[in-house]
């Protein structure tokens, strides 16, 4: 699978329900046996077959389509091996857009479906562009904001660093926190608790900064060039 | 003794060896890559002459210096900006009282990355002409002389043994090159704006990696110390090869140019006339009619050749073969 583009990390709108770009699910399958996960696209063609054999000691993890960075844990595309209890990885391919179902090896109802995501799932997800959100869990009345705050490169100046580690939200009657403010890069992980979901996360209002950010960058960019200069240029004798 | 010898002093020895020369304007074309850099030269340089010959004993020249003109030199500034990864974490990890494994990670987010692919920027073309006028570059070659006979002629050839190209090196440029290598950074600069037309995007990236600005980024990429000159011949010299670029663009010219000078062979003493019987006079007027005839040409083969240097003199000698 690709690494993801330019265009995933741009992207505003997220749907557990529509799993794609860089976002992910996590599912834990407790029950030993043979198992089925289809992964479809919003049109309902399969994209993805695959076994599932849940047996004792099995890997934790098993990554639907062996992304790059599966690491050690990376398993062939036609058949996967879990250890009770260990979780699924699912994420959509390159420019596309899935939903997952399991189902028993030799059955047709589905026992798991991602768009209607089951306590113990998480939905993790990066968003970037700045601005402010709202998340909303379809099933229920649950709702957060999130600001995702602007790189001003003046705080870089000024000695501040943009964070970079990840954020949780537990997904139960309500949203915890419910309001977030976040750097862009900083991973929001939703978890699943006593209740099931579909977080769609909008943009309701894009930040592009604040109005004089281009003229202190053009000063800026005069004032690095002149630096150079200086440094660089030979004193004459 | 021979029966013809001359010699030539190593000031005519010269003058005539620069009659080969000069060359045309021989291009020549490079690049290499060294982590987030990437650069190359385009350039063209002809051989304009002998600068300082000396005799060896033998039959070998020691040329100190080759002059050499230049004509264009370009270089090309490729960034390979280092990958963002975004928002990769740790989801789950073992039970630190796991054995072996115990508090490793088992599932990871994979996040994103930025500036996959390589080179991103570039390559700018910065144009050095302005100061080609201060580049000195030295060329050394040893050559070796014979007689060899070719058609009817002997000729005098000085084939090239090796050649040595040294660093080039930059004498003063009056500060012409910290001007050249802004203008370079500004370009790439634009270069990255135009290709990720999302501001806050860029802004994003250059957050995470720790620099206000684009220039900043480039320039800590470069790592210009505060010695541009002795920078970018590091670069020319050592990054990309400069002198053996410039050893292969010559070399085959050299190669080609290796008569100093020919002698007929056969050796003419009196060329071909053309007489009438009326030429050889002590006849009565009126003189009498005859035909046209064509007296040959005296002229003789030319044996034992030999081309040595004798201290400050090319010598020369032969026999005719009578």
């Amino acid at each position: 699978m690709p690494l993801p583009r330019v265009s995933d990390l741009t992207m505003t709108d997220f749907d557990s329900a529509a799993l794609r770009g860089t976002a992910i699910i996590a599912h834990r399958m407790n029950r030993p046996g043979r198992w089925r996960l289809s992964l479809h696209t919003p049109s309902h063609r399969s994209t993805v077959n695959q076994i599932i054999k849940v047996v004792e000691n099995g890997p934790p993890m098993l990554a639907v389509g062996t992304p790059p960075d599966a690491g050690r844990y990376a398993q062939s595309a036609s058949e996967g091996v879990l250890a009770p209890g260990g979780h699924l990885r699912l994420q959509a391919p390159a420019g596309g857009s899935v939903f997952g179902q399991i189902y028993p090896a030799d059955g047709d109802q589905p026992v798991w479906d991602s768009r209607a995501l089951e306590p113990g799932d998480h939905y993790i997800l990066l968003p970037m562009r700045p601005g402010r959100y709202r998340m909303a869990n379809q099933h229920n009345a649950a709702h957060a904001d999130l600001v995702i705050r602007y790189p001003d490169p003046r705080g870089l100046v000024a000695g501040r660093r943009l964070a970079t580690d990840s954020v949780c939200v537990v997904a139960g009657d309500a949203f915890a926190p419910s309001h977030l403010s976040i750097d862009p890069g900083q991973p929001v992980a939703i978890e699943f608790t006593a209740t099931r979901g579909q977080v769609v996360l909008t943009l309701v209002q894009a930040d592009d900064g604040p109005s004089d950010l281009a003229e202190w960058r053009a000063r800026h960019e005069a004032t690095v060039l002149q630096a150079f200069m200086q440094r660089t240029r030979k004193t004459e004798i | 003794m021979a029966d013809v010898s001359f010699e030539l002093s190593e000031g005519a020895f010269k003058e005539l060896f620069n009659r080969l020369y000069p060359t045309v304007p021989l291009p020549f074309d490079g690049s290499s890559s060294a982590g987030p850099i990437w650069l190359g030269v385009e350039g063209e340089v002809h051989v304009e002459g002998a600068g300082d010959i000396d005799f060896e004993d033998g039959n070998t020249f020691l040329l100190k210096e080759l002059d050499l003109g230049w004509d264009k030199l370009v270089l090309r500034l490729g960034f390979d900006l280092p990958t963002v990864t975004i928002g990769k974490f740790c989801v789950f990890r073992f039970p630190d009282d796991t054995p072996f494994v115990g508090g490793d990670c088992f599932f990871e987010f994979p996040g994103g990355e930025l500036f996959t692919g390589a080179p991103d920027i570039g390559p700018v073309k910065l144009n050095l002409n302005a100061i080609m006028p201060f580049i000195v570059s030295e060329i050394s070659g040893r050559y070796s002389i014979s007689l060899v006979k070719d058609g009817n002629f002997l000729k005098l050839h000085a084939d090239v043994e090796s050649l040595d190209v040294d660093p080039i090196s930059i004498n003063d440029t009056f500060n012409k090159l910290p001007g050249i290598i802004q203008a370079g950074v500004v370009s790439a600069a634009a270069i990255v704006v135009s290709k990720f037309p999302q501001v806050w995007l860029v802004d994003a990236a250059l957050g995470i990696l720790g620099f206000p600005s684009v220039t900043e980024l480039l320039l800590d990429l470069l790592d210009i110390d505060d010695d541009v000159q002795e920078w970018l011949m590091d670069k020319l010299n050592f990054s990309i090869g400069l002198p053996n670029l410039i050893y292969q663009a010559i070399f085959d010219e050299v190669l080609k140019k290796s008569d100093l000078l020919e002698i007929k062979d056969p050796f003419q003493f009196v060329p071909e006339q053309t007489a009438r019987l009326a030429n050889f006079g002590g006849f009565t007027a009126p003189p009498p009619a005859g035909p046209t005839f064509t007296i040959p040409p005296t002229e003789a083969l030319i044996v034992n050749p030999s081309a040595t240097f004798d201290a400050d003199h090319l010598k020369i000698a032969f026999d005719f073969g009578l």
